[in-house]
């Protein structure tokens, strides 16, 4: 399989949500493209709209929120490696094509696995549901299946687990049992919104390297959501950074470590205590905090924290945000300190 | 730092707390869960005295058994406070009331420990109007001065919690605490539900605050890189007991307990470029109700001996302020995080 095939393309979604107090722009007009079998990593704070992004592809955007433009590809495997764009925004909610895919070609894994487990039936009902819904196997075998699929997440007495209730098993164990369940048809993206935060250090640790076995041996894309940047530098491979709905910031995994261009991005690495620094040297931080969702802002929707700004170009009526560019191959930033055309469109 | 931070504000001997476990009909007491198990230290008047471990050590337990939230099962809890000491163990309720100004607490989330009916005069005013120390007009302006120095701006003193961020709130619950002039304050993962740029900021308005106000801190944290900014001492916790306690240095750089080297090598590094030794642990947190026999960490060390199945291990001071858990503590050479001196 070819690395650099896309299997998502999302082109200038924007997600709004239509609340009593008024309109929210979630996910203000975002591109990217999702390669086969690689990891991106979808960082940012809470509210940044990264959850939503996600919520968007699989089209599972709870109400009042709606996809009101863009477009988001898919290429679906249709025969022997011919691939053919199915755009996910075309379809209704619910639709057969969009049921297809979801949970069988894509499927999700959640931040806390307590509670997107039914608490009432066991965990291996609710993964052979999924397993019967999406191929035509018997329930023996899918039960079959099940117990291969808990062993292979390393669930240990997996033919026992099986029949175990959600609060019967440990967080770790959980997350393991919501990966099989994620895994069971056998998926070509896995979105993972959060997998590890709510884990001990420890077991994030034997959860990602999980993920890490899994990703090379069935080579499906992972879409990893985290506000956490060190599991974003032990895992992805290109790094997309949030920001109130906007793209700010997009490059491969090392340039956004060691050469981070915009001014939020590098201002996150340095509020960050990291534990092979020295305790003697003061975190940075970042002024003032996220602006109201309903406060429509001019220009540069991080002007107002931002330290690096000369204040000119970047804000005023007149000012329209400024737009994701190329800088330098790979490297994506939005930021009027970039940028050629200093006043916008 | 050239103030004397030599003299001990909290020692703690032997705390214990057990929670019975009762079953059926008759809630025959069955078992004890030893949540805290002779857990012994000591914080010095002026340092942050740093706890981890992961979720269900025992490490709340111990913050609050401290300040008696809870009652402790044993145990003694000393305070050595202009001179003379009190145990607060032993101290009747009346005498706890007026000594628990010296001791408060912050929690985690900041939206549930505020109460969304009181402003935010109300909230930080209330221990102040409850111990009789100032009220009317005084007590405004002592709030006043309280919120200007967690950072809050003066005209918010009406506003209720909803209309305040996620890091407003803990500056609250920041101000609230210190209301009282407290010696020790003891924070339960005080930063772990917010955002990482506002959690830098609380970070260093607490570093900032033990400067000003020569407070000590008790802080207790499962984030291991939060713990090294923030703390001179560090004890790891690990199923109720105390495994390891050394100077923050010692415990990131030199760690002498199987536990501590397998924490520090879970921790997700922040550059894509460090290649990974993961050390996993294999399987889960022992069940304090049911713990292994001999050392509860034997059957997840990759060190263990038969000794370790056997025998319980004593927290013993191997030099240098640094205490430790583990028969084979002088036989491992273990690593840390590099670089340190």
């Amino acid at each position: 399989m070819a690395s650099n095939n896309k299997l998502i393309e999302v082109e200038n979604l924007k997600v709004l949500f239509f609340l009593d107090e008024g309109i929210v722009d979630a996910v203000n007009g975002v591109s990217f493209n999702i390669m086969q079998g690689r990891t991106l990593g979808l960082v940012g704070e809470s509210g940044c709209g990264k959850s939503v992004t996600a919520q968007a592809i699989l089209r599972i955007i709870p109400p009042p929120g709606k996809i009101t433009d863009g477009t988001i590809l898919f290429f679906k495997e249709i025969s022997n490696g011919k691939l053919e764009p199915v755009d996910l925004v075309q379809y209704k909610k619910d639709a057969k094509e969009i049921r297809a895919i979801r949970g069988k070609e894509i499927s999700m894994i959640f931040q806390e696995p307590m509670t997107s487990f039914s608490p009432l039936y066991t965990i291996g009902a609710q993964i052979i549901e999924a397993v019967v819904l999406h191929q035509k196997i018997s329930k023996k075998e899918a039960r079959e299946y099940t117990v291969d699929l808990l062993a292979k997440v390393g669930i240990p007495k997996p033919e026992r687990r099986i029949d175990e209730y959600p609060f019967e098993l440990s967080g770790g164990l959980r997350q393991r049992a919501m990966i099989a369940m994620a895994l069971s048809c056998q998926p070509r993206l896995l979105i993972a919104d959060e997998p590890t935060t709510a884990l001990d250090v420890t077991v994030q640790a034997q959860i990602l390297d999980l993920l890490l076995n899994l990703q090379q041996e069935l080579g499906m894309a992972i879409l990893l959501i985290t506000h956490d940047l060190g599991v974003i530098a032990e895992m992805a491979q290109e790094v997309i950074v949030m920001y109130l709905g906007n793209i700010v910031e997009q490059a491969d995994i090392v340039t956004i470590f060691h050469n981070p261009l915009h001014p939020y991005t590098r201002a996150l690495l340095k509020s960050i205590p990291r534990i092979e620094a020295s305790s003697d040297t003061r975190l940075g931080f970042i002024e003032g905090v996220v602006p109201d969702p309903f406060e429509k802002l001019h220009g540069c929707p991080f002007y107002p924290r931002c330290k690096e700004s000369d204040g000119v170009r970047c804000t005023g009526k007149q000012v329209a945000a400024p737009s994701l560019q190329e800088v330098k191959s790979g490297h994506k930033v939005a930021c009027y300190l970039y940028s050629e055309d200093s006043k916008g469109e | 730092m050239n103030r004397m931070i030599d003299q001990y504000l909290l020692e703690v001997s032997g705390l214990k707390k057990y929670f019975p476990i009762k079953r059926g009909i008759f809630r025959r007491i069955v078992g004890q869960l030893k949540a805290v198990d002779d857990v012994n230290f000591s914080i010095k008047a002026g340092e942050t005295f740093g706890l981890v471990g992961e979720s269900g050590c025992g490490k709340t337990t111990t913050g609050l058994v401290i300040l008696r939230g809870i009652e402790p099962t044993a145990g003694k809890t000393v305070f050595h406070l202009n001179g003379k000491t009190y145990d607060v163990n032993q101290l009747h309720s009346k005498e706890l009331k007026s000594f628990r100004k010296n001791m408060q607490m912050i929690f985690q989330d900041p939206n549930s420990s505020l109460n969304p009916r009181m402003t935010t005069l109300e909230s930080i005013g209330e221990p102040i109007l409850v111990n009789d120390i100032a009220k009317g007009i005084e007590l405004e302006q002592q709030v006043k001065e309280l919120m200007q120095m967690v950072g809050l701006n003066r005209k918010y003193l009406r506003r209720y919690p909803h209309a305040f961020s996620g890091g407003q709130r803990q500056r609250i619950c920041i101000a609230r605490a210190l209301a009282l002039r407290p010696k020790l304050i003891v924070a339960d993962e005080p930063v772990s539900a917010l955002d990482v740029s506002i959690q830098a900021q609380i970070l260093n308005l607490l570093k900032d605050l033990r400067e000003k106000l020569n407070l000590t801190y008790l802080f207790i944290t499962h984030d291991l890189s939060v713990t090294k900014y923030i703390s001179n001492r560090v004890a790891v916790m690990y199923v109720g007991k105390i495994v390891e306690i050394a100077k923050t240095k010692d415990i990131f750089h030199k760690p002498l307990h199987p536990y501590t080297e397998a924490l520090l090598s879970a921790v997700p590094k922040l550059d894509p470029l460090i290649t990974r030794k993961w050390q996993l642990l294999e399987g889960d947190v022992a069940d304090p109700a049911n713990p292994p026999s001999g050392c509860y960490f034997h059957p997840r060390c990759r060190y263990a001996k038969a000794i370790c199945k056997e025998q319980s291990p004593e927290l013993r001071d191997v030099g240098d302020e640094h205490h430790i858990r583990c028969h084979l503590a002088e036989e491992l050479s273990l690593s840390g995080i590099p670089g340190g001196n």
